[in-house]
Order: C-alpha cells, then sequence, then structure tokens
C-alpha cells in the first residue's frame, strides 16, 4: 500500500513532468505548457486534464475500461495533428519511465520501484488502448470526408451538375449513413 | 539506468517524418522554409478555371498552368518579382489599412494565442503577428528607409521563391476571421493582411480550387454549386415538396418574378448540401407563414461571394449581381439569408462598391411596418433581424415544444460578430422558439467567438486534418456544453459553418447536430391548416 | 542576439556624444546643430508619414465591431464597440488610445487548471504598457518647464504631484521611476515570455534600450553627476533653440550632453519605426470608423464603376432553353430568339 502513498506524493510531479514530455512534441510547446486555460489553449490543456487523470486511473489499477475517457480527449487531438501512430501514442509510454525515474530519485521510496510491476502492465494497456482509440479516431476523420462528399458540400467542385444527385442519390446514401 | 531509457524513447518517437521537432524552434523563423506535402496545402486552381476566370471582362487571372505546390520549380511568370512588388505598391497606395498596418506593429504579442491555427497547430507562424511580418519583412525591405538601408538588421528581407511559398502556406491558413483585430491595440486586422497577400499571389497565378472554382461558376450560372437555372429551381422545389410532406402545408414560392416585394437571397449551399437544406426549408414555412410577397432568383442564386477570398474586382463582379437582379426585377427590398462572410460583403462593402441602390426603397417590413434604418442605404436586411421583428411584433405563431428534442447553443460566426454586430438578434430568436439553449463559455462567443476553423475557402478535403485542428478551439468550446448541460445541437447562422461545423463535430463531438436558426424558426411554426405529422426531429424527421 | 545589437548600438552613442562633447568647439555641434536637425528629422518625418497615410484613401467601412450593432429597436446596441455615430466613435478611439482598451479586453476567466497564470499575465502587458506610456508622457510634459518662462501654474503643479512622495534631494519624480520600471517590465517580457522573444525584432528592443538610457542618463543628471549642470544654463540653452538664438556661454557636463544626444537620436528614429504606432493609432480604420455602413454608404474614391457582373441578358441567352422548360419567366421567348437566329 507504500506504493500507494508514493503515487499520491509525487503525483503532481510526474504529472507535470509527463504533460511537458508530451506537449514537447509540438512546435511551438512552450505555449502549450504555459497557457493553462482549456478554452485559451485546447490543447495544452485538453492533454493536461487527460494525463492527469489518466494517472489516477493508472495509479489505482482501475479497470482498464476507464482509461479510454481521458486517453480519447488526447488521442483524438493527436491524430489529426501529422504525427506518425507511434509518435501519436508514444509519450503514454513515458509516464513508466518517468515514475521510475521521480522514485528513484526519492531516498525513502526508492526501494518501491521493485513493486511497479501492476502499474506499468497498466501502463502497457494503456498503450494499446490508445493504438485503438488512434485508429477510431483515423477512421472517424475519413468517415467525416465521405459524409462530406455524401451531403453534398464537396459538390461545389468536380461537378457537372450536381442537382441530378440530389434527386436520386443523395437522400439514399443519406439514409444509408444514419443507419449506419 | 531510467533516464537514458527515456532519452531513447523520445528520440524513437520525435525523430521521423513529422511535425514534432521536440522543442521550441531554435532557428529564426526567417530560416525555416515552408515545406508543402499532401495534407498541408489545399489544390492548386485549375487551369481551365483560372483560364475561364481571366477571360472575363475586368477580372486578371493570369499565368493558367499545370503546376503543385510541392515542386521546387511553381512556374511563375517572367519577371515575378517586379509584378509581386508593383501589386504591392499599389495596394498601398489604394488601401490606408495595409499601410498602417505595415507600419504600426509593435509586436506585443496579445495576438498570438487569440489565433485559432495557431492555438491548433502550435506552428508559430500562425500566430497573427508572424502572419503580417511575411509580408511586413518585404515591405520593410522595399518600402522603408530603415529596411532599404539595413535590410535585414531592420527586419526586412528579400522577395524570394522562398518567401512567396511562406506566403501561399500562410495566406491559406488563415480564415480573415479578425479575432486577432479584437485584441489588438491598434486594430490591426490579419483579415486585410491575408486578402492582400491572396491579391498578390493571384497576379503570379498562385491560387487554390476550392475557391477559384466556386468564384468562376458563380460567375457563369450565378452560384458555387454551379446549379443551372432550372436545377436550381428543382432543388428548391424538392425542399418545398419535402415541407408539404411534413407539414401539410403547401408552399408558394416563385423564380425570377418581377414585381415582387422582396427578393431573397441566400447562399446556394442552403438550397443544395446538407444541413443547409433543413434551413432553406425553415425560410420556406416561413416566408409562407406570414404570406410574404417575394422571389427567388436564379441568377442572383448565391448569396457567398467567394471573390471576397481572391481579390477585389472579382468581389465586386460576383456582388454586382445582387443589385442587377434586384433592380431587373423591380422589388422593393432584398433580404439576405444566414451566411457569414456574404454578410461581410454586404454590410461594409456590397454599397460601397456596387451602390447607391437608389432603385430599391429603404426596407419596411409589411407585415410589421418595422423600417429597418440600419439598412437604409444599403437596402438588404439579415432574416435573422428581420426574424426578429416578426416575433417581437407577435407576427408568429411559435410552439417551443416542437423544438423538444433540440438542446442548443450557439455559435457566432466570425463575419456577423466582428464584420457587422450581430449577435444578439439570433439570440433572440433562440429565446423565443427553444425552452432552453446555453452559451458556451464567455471567451468563445459573442466577438470572442472561434471561427469554424474552415472558412475563407478552406472547406475542402484534402486539407481535412488541417481544418480539425484549427477548428480545435470551437469543438473544445462545444465539448465543454456538452459534457456540462447535455447539448445535442450546435446552432449558428452562416452556411460555411452549417458545412464545416457538421464534420468538426462529427470528428470531436460526434452526435452534436449543427443546425441554422431558421431551421428552429421552422419547426417551431404552428402554420395555418397545417397536417403535421409527428416529427420527432422536426424538419430532419423522415418520413 | 538581438537585444545585444541594441546595447552595442546605445553604448556606441553615448561614446560619441560623451567624447565628442569634450572636443573643444563641438559643443554647438552636440548642443545646437543635432538637436535642430534631429527636431527637424521628428517634425518632417512625422508629418510626411501621417500625410503619406492619409493620401491612400480607406476604400471600405471596416470597422472590427465588438459588440451588438444598432438594428431593432429593441437589440440593445454596444455604443463603445460597435459605435455607429461620431460622438460614439470618438469615445471608442479615446478609451482605446487612453486606456489601452483592447489590451486590456485581454481577459481569461474560464476554468483554470493551477494557477491562472495567463489571466494575470495577459493583463501584465497591458498594465506595462500603460505605466510606460504615462510615465512618458509625464516626464515630456515636466521638460517643457526648460522651454516656456515664466512656467506656467499647471506645470508647476504637475511636477509638484510627481514628486509628492518628497524622497531625496532633489526630490524623486515618481514619473523617472515607473517609466523605467515600466521598460524594465517590457524588456524582460520580451525576454521571458518565448513567443514574444521569437517575434521580436532589433527595431523592437532598441527604442527601449534607448529609452531606458535616456531615463538613466536623466537620472544620472539630477542626482549624481552634477559637475557643470546647472538648470539655468541649461534651460538658457533651451530656450536659446526655441527662440532660434542659442548660444552655449558656459560649460556643461558631458552627461548633459549624452541624454541630449540620446533624445535627439530617438526623435530622428521616431518617425522611421514602429514608434509611429503613436500617430497610427489615430488613423487605423477598424477603430475609428463607425459601424453603419448598411445606413449610410461609404464612398470608394477609386471604384471603378465600369466593373460589372456577369450580365443576366448573357446568363439567360446561356440557359434560356431550360429555363423556358422549367417555367422560369424570361426576358425574351424562346420563339423570339429563334426568329431572330
Amino acid at each position: 500500500m507504500k506504493l500507494d502513498e508514493a503515487f499520491r506524493n509525487h503525483r503532481e510531479k510526474i504529472v507535470d513532468r509527463w504533460v511537458d514530455y508530451t506537449l514537447s512534441t509540438y512546435e511551438s510547446s512552450s505555449f502549450f505548457k504555459k497557457e493553462k486555460d482549456k478554452f485559451a489553449n485546447p490543447v495544452g490543456g485538453n492533454i493536461r486534464e487527460g494525463l492527469d487523470s489518466l494517472f489516477g486511473l493508472l495509479a489505482r489499477n482501475a479497470d482498464p475500461q476507464e482509461f479510454v475517457a481521458p486517453l480519447e480527449q488526447i488521442m483524438r487531438i493527436r491524430a489529426i495533428q501529422e504525427f506518425a501512430a507511434s509518435v501519436a501514442v508514444g509519450p503514454i509510454h513515458a509516464v513508466k519511465h518517468i515514475t521510475r525515474e521521480v522514485l528513484e530519485k526519492d531516498k525513502e521510496r526508492r526501494h518501491l520501484v521493485a513493486d511497479l510491476y501492476d502499474f506499468e502492465f497498466a501502463v502497457d494497456l494503456a498503450v494499446l488502448a490508445a493504438f485503438d482509440l488512434y485508429m477510431q479516431c483515423r477512421e472517424r476523420l475519413y468517415q467525416v470526408r465521405i459524409q462530406e462528399i455524401k451531403t453534398g458540400n464537396y459538390i461545389l467542385t468536380d461537378s457537372k451538375c450536381p442537382s441530378n444527385l440530389l434527386k436520386t442519390n443523395i437522400q439514399e446514401s443519406l439514409k444509408a449513413v444514419e443507419s449506419h | 539506468m531510467a533516464v537514458p531509457k527515456l532519452e531513447q524513447l523520445s528520440k524513437s518517437v520525435v525523430q521521423g517524418p513529422s511535425l514534432a521537432t521536440g522543442a521550441v524552434p531554435t532557428k529564426d523563423w526567417m530560416d525555416v522554409p515552408a515545406i508543402f506535402k499532401p495534407g498541408n496545402y489545399a489544390y492548386p486552381a485549375k487551369q481551365e478555371k483560372v483560364e475561364y476566370l481571366n477571360s472575363q471582362k475586368d477580372l486578371h487571372f493570369p499565368n493558367a498552368r499545370e503546376w503543385s505546390p510541392e515542386d521546387d520549380d511553381w512556374k511563375l511568370p517572367e519577371g515575378w518579382q517586379d509584378i509581386i512588388l508593383k501589386g504591392l505598391k499599389e495596394r498601398l497606395d489604394k488601401f490606408r489599412s495595409l499601410k498602417i498596418f505595415m507600419d504600426c506593429c509593435v509586436r506585443c504579442g496579445a495576438c498570438a494565442d487569440k489565433c485559432h491555427f495557431f492555438l491548433g497547430t502550435g506552428d508559430p507562424k500562425n500566430m497573427p503577428v508572424l502572419r503580417a511580418e511575411l509580408l511586413r519583412s518585404v515591405y520593410r525591405n522595399e518600402f522603408t528607409i530603415g529596411g532599404k538601408i539595413l535590410g535585414k538588421m531592420a527586419g526586412g528581407r528579400e522577395m524570394t521563391v522562398g518567401v512567396l511559398k511562406e506566403w501561399f502556406m500562410y495566406s491559406y491558413q488563415c480564415t480573415e476571421c479578425r479575432r486577432c483585430s479584437v485584441f489588438c491595440p491598434y486594430g490591426i486586422d490579419t483579415a486585410e493582411v491575408t486578402m492582400m497577400l491572396r491579391e498578390l499571389l493571384h497576379l503570379v497565378g498562385v491560387g487554390i480550387n476550392w475557391i477559384l472554382e466556386p468564384a468562376s461558376n458563380s460567375n457563369r450560372t450565378g452560384n458555387h454549386m454551379g446549379l443551372q437555372p432550372h436545377t436550381f429551381k428543382d432543388n428548391v422545389d424538392f425542399l418545398a415538396d419535402d415541407v408539404e410532406n411534413l407539414t401539410g402545408i403547401k408552399i408558394n414560392h416563385s423564380f425570377n418574378r418581377k414585381g415582387a416585394e422582396v427578393l431573397f437571397i441566400t447562399p446556394s449551399a442552403d438550397v443544395f448540401a446538407e444541413p443547409g437544406l433543413y434551413t432553406a426549408m425553415g425560410y420556406l414555412l416561413l416566408f409562407e407563414h406570414i404570406g410574404l410577397d417575394y422571389t427567388w432568383s436564379t441568377y442572383a442564386s448565391e448569396g457567398g461571394n467567394f471573390g471576397l477570398f481572391t481579390n477585389n474586382e472579382l468581389m465586386k463582379k460576383l456582388n454586382g449581381k445582387m443589385y442587377a437582379e434586384a433592380k431587373r426585377l423591380g422589388v422593393k427590398y432584398i433580404i439576405g439569408g444566414e451566411c457569414g462572410h456574404m454578410w461581410r460583403v454586404v454590410h461594409q462593402y456590397m454599397d460601397t462598391m456596387n451602390g447607391p441602390a437608389d432603385f430599391l426603397e429603404v426596407p419596411k417590413s409589411s407585415i410589421t411596418g418595422t423600417t429597418f434604418n440600419n439598412a437604409a442605404s444599403t437596402k438588404m436586411v439579415h432574416i435573422s433581424e428581420f426574424t426578429a421583428d416578426l416575433i417581437k411584433n407577435g407576427k408568429l405563431k411559435l410552439d417551443k415544444s416542437r423544438n423538444a428534442h433540440v438542446k442548443a447553443t450557439f455559435h457566432d460566426s466570425c463575419n456577423p460578430a466582428r464584420a457587422m454586430g450581430l449577435i444578439d438578434e439570433p439570440r433572440y430568436i433562440l429565446d423565443h422558439v427553444l425552452d432552453n439553449w446555453v452559451e458556451m463559455p464567455e471567451n468563445t462567443i459573442r466577438e470572442q467567438t472561434f471561427c469554424c476553423g474552415s472558412g475563407t475557402g478552406l472547406n475542402t478535403d484534402e486539407i481535412m486534418e488541417l481544418r480539425m485542428r484549427s477548428g480545435l478551439p470551437r469543438a473544445n468550446a462545444v465539448k465543454h456544453v456538452i459534457d456540462k448541460h447535455d447539448v445535442n445541437t450546435l446552432s449558428c447562422v452562416c452556411a460555411i459553418d452549417r458545412a464545416t461545423l457538421t464534420s468538426l463535430m462529427n470528428y470531436w463531438n460526434p452526435g452534436c447536430n449543427v443546425c441554422g436558426v431558421s431551421e428552429l424558426v421552422g419547426n417551431a411554426l404552428v402554420m395555418d391548416g397545417e397536417n403535421r405529422q409527428e416529427l420527432d426531429e422536426g424538419l430532419r424527421t423522415l418520413v | 542576439m538581438k537585444y545585444a545589437f541594441s546595447f552595442l548600438a546605445v553604448i556606441a552613442l553615448i561614446l560619441i556624444a560623451g567624447l565628442g562633447s569634450q572636443v573643444p568647439g563641438m559643443q554647438y555641434f552636440f548642443g545646437v546643430a543635432i538637436p535642430y536637425l534631429a527636431m527637424m528629422l521628428f517634425v518632417g518625418g512625422f508629418v510626411y508619414r501621417v500625410t503619406q497615410w492619409a493620401k491612400s484613401p480607406v476604400p471600405f467601412s471596416i470597422p472590427t465591431t465588438c459588440g451588438q450593432g444598432a438594428s431593432l429597436d429593441f437589440i440593445k446596441q454596444d455604443k463603445l464597440d460597435c459605435p455607429t455615430k461620431t460622438s460614439e466613435v470618438v469615445a471608442r478611439m479615446f478609451l482605446e488610445i487612453f486606456l489601452f482598451r483592447s489590451l486590456f479586453r485581454n481577459t481569461k476567466s474560464e476554468i483554470h487548471d493551477g494557477p491562472k497564470i495567463t489571466y494575470e499575465s495577459s493583463k501584465w502587458l497591458w498594465l506595462f504598457g500603460l505605466l510606460f506610456h504615462y510615465s512618458f508622457l509625464l516626464i515630456v510634459i515636466r521638460h517643457m518647464r526648460l522651454f516656456v518662462d515664466p512656467i506656467p501654474f499647471w506645470l508647476s503643479a504637475i511636477e509638484s504631484v510627481d514628486s509628492m512622495l518628497q524622497i531625496g534631494a532633489p526630490t524623486l519624480y515618481l514619473s523617472s521611476v515607473t517609466l523605467l520600471g515600466g521598460l524594465l517590465l517590457l524588456f524582460g517580457r520580451r525576454l521571458v515570455n518565448r513567443h514574444v522573444r521569437y517575434i521580436s525584432l532589433n527595431n523592437d528592443y532598441f527604442p527601449l534600450v534607448l529609452i531606458f538610457a535616456i531615463g538613466v542618463t536623466g537620472i544620472l543628471m539630477r542626482y549624481f553627476l552634477r559637475t557643470n549642470i546647472d538648470i539655468i544654463n541649461i534651460k538658457n540653452l533651451a530656450m536659446g533653440l526655441v527662440t532660434f538664438s542659442p548660444v552655449i556661454n558656459v560649460k556643461i557636463g558631458a552627461i548633459f550632453y549624452i541624454h541630449l544626444f540620446l533624445v535627439s537620436t530617438l526623435l530622428a528614429y521616431f518617425p522611421f519605426s514602429k514608434l509611429m504606432h503613436m500617430g497610427g493609432v489615430f488613423m487605423s480604420p477598424t477603430r475609428n470608423m463607425a459601424n453603419n455602413s448598411r445606413a449610410k454608404r461609404h464612398i470608394n474614391p477609386w471604384n471603378d464603376p465600369a466593373i460589372k457582373p456577369h450580365s443576366y441578358a448573357g446568363y439567360e441567352d446561356e440557359f434560356r432553353e431550360f429555363m423556358v422548360d422549367a417555367g422560369i419567366p424570361v426576358e425574351k421567348e424562346l420563339s423570339a430568339t429563334k426568329d431572330e437566329a
């Protein structure tokens, strides 16, 4: 149970470093790190919120199902930011190393590093879930593209006489999309 | 041993072919080139579209050709630097705004974190101040004494191909939303700068297809969609049939009818594209409800004006159809549908460019007797103003419970909010057609509203990821009210919003619908002699 | 390293004046010629710049509206942020120019995670700016005492308010302290705030360093390096300058010439730099125009009435057959056009 206490004590430090690490993958990272208003800085704000709540879940060995909500908050952003999949997911992984580092520097709790197996296993599960979410977000993005074509907004270009489509296909495909 | 592991991890994740550079840029911004790759630029305009526009009287769209931003050689015309610099000189002489904005910036940084493109991408050149510096650096080098003598020391730089490429990249990562201008101590408006950049780029044949094709369609057929007269009519008829199916009300509408009291013009997306067409059904019901004597036009069948995103001449030429048609049909005044940039043009440019509209009368609602003095000269009234007046005078029978399925919030579109001051009229309408609706956080609405991220002709699918990034600030605020108040509908008064916010919501906040305010009005209207079906989803109900 | 260049430049200026003014016969150059030249450049340059701006027309009415516009009478207009009358525009401009209202707007008040860092720091810019500009204004006004005789009552009143803390002898002026403080804060902000640092140019650091040096030399002259600094002599020179009969018949300390030279540099530099925002803020079309473009037609002098839309006739010619088929009214019936053909 001492590990619990260690997580509680170091939560802020670990999360701060984790957020820093995650945000340093952006070009203008200093802004993303400093500005904490979720509306003035949606990237930084959401990632901070997501990682913080994810850490809480990891630390108390929560049901991996619960990881999905905070991870989604993060992955939805990273999935559209020109990162390769590995880069998008990579920072989730980093909490393992950060936690070890932080604990090792704490003389009283150094011995707890040996007990990190469960925590690290939970992180691994989170990374796998993050990959799933990344893929879901990418797929959703392609759905959005298809939807745009179907709703007629794409017809602005590349069409001779778009209204023919309206009469026949659009209403059909709309139904198809909606029931999907 | 742990430290090296973390470093190793960051090496494996940060390096590689991505934007992620790992840190704050270490190089001066002037030394960071713009690199084009699939997904970060909109497709260049098709040769035949540029040729068509260039063939039109008074328009100048030279250097039509096949080219790609990814190529090293953009096939610029001979002496292109001179063309650009001469063009810049000419515009400095024509626009005081440009001169002042070039000279006055003190780089205080107040605008930096106000731009949705910067907030979503983190790219420093998307800070409004740097976007303007892209032009300002060339201006300094060529047109100021300090820049001529001191060059780079005074922040000047030569006009090179690299600079031109930067201009292309970043003037098409700006939606001319004017949010930065609200916070600037000198009111410097990046929209003006972006417009000038785009005008200059067109002088050497650099433009994007998503803007030039709708613009050329609009010139020829009257609307962006390229709908020819009969198909435009068919589309509206089709919507009228839908309304009849849903409510049992036969819609009496007409096209190109001389002697009507009012000409109604709305973005063509409303009569064609989902979900705008529900808004158009709302218009049809509203006008039927009050028995307005109005006509649609197939010739002036476009409210939007993609000319605004290219250059002054094209904007003027496309806009000219509104007055020309109003004059030909002999109407008394014009009502304009819900649209953002259309209203920028109508409110701030139309009368100046194509007025005076002395063949029209000062708009006076024949239903309520209200005179719209705020439109006394331009003679064009916004549908929200018109509707709010109807509600105030008790001319509409509204049943809020017909919108019971809607829990809405309201998105202020950039142009009505920051280039017109149309902020409370739509809210007044919402108050009367909805049981309750909620506002998004304070710094994301009204004059501080965040753009949908895809305005000014950037709503094309090849830059979908970019659009999702730039729309994040807006989507994030919507998510807040979804989580907090179970909002399921994002209402707005803009046709581009209706198209682009739909995609934005589909990605960020699935399940949140986007609608026009007039659609909600249409939902709530209690029509005389109606035979209304059980409409669980209002006008969207599939029967 | 851009800021380092500004320091070097100012040090060079100080050396030039400090050493140059000690060369016999050069007092007139530094005490008379340079100030006249600087003043000419300042006035000439300022007028030139403003007329250059004024020469370009304002083709369109493009105010940035920051509140509800005037429309229906039951919708409340935000008269300050969306003015329609000249008086409202004047009020908007007044608040903008004297209170830096747009910078003050920088509020961020929603849910914060952790300390409200940005809320404060955005107001800081407003505060630093206001501090600096008002101190500078006060100091300029205070210096008027050197150019008028007798000294008007209001000028003395301003001075006594400025020195009301009664610290030291001669008494310390508050504005001297706040000027330097404001400058340090603005400079510090440029260095510390990463994205402001990233966008800063030489042109941004140089005026800060220059004005800072002006302030420091002024304070040194008043409180510390008082050898050969006699206010009477300096006033004689100043009065001589404004009455176009300058004389220097006594020795004045080098620190005075340094101060004067730096001020001259600032004056000469002013019209050719971003400092012209002082004039520009009055002329910014997004702030100084009324939002009444639909009620009152704005005139564009270069509007080309020859630019016409693609004509209805041309449109009907292209689509007449379809229009007739679809029952859309046309100007010329099909048969008529066929007959013509």
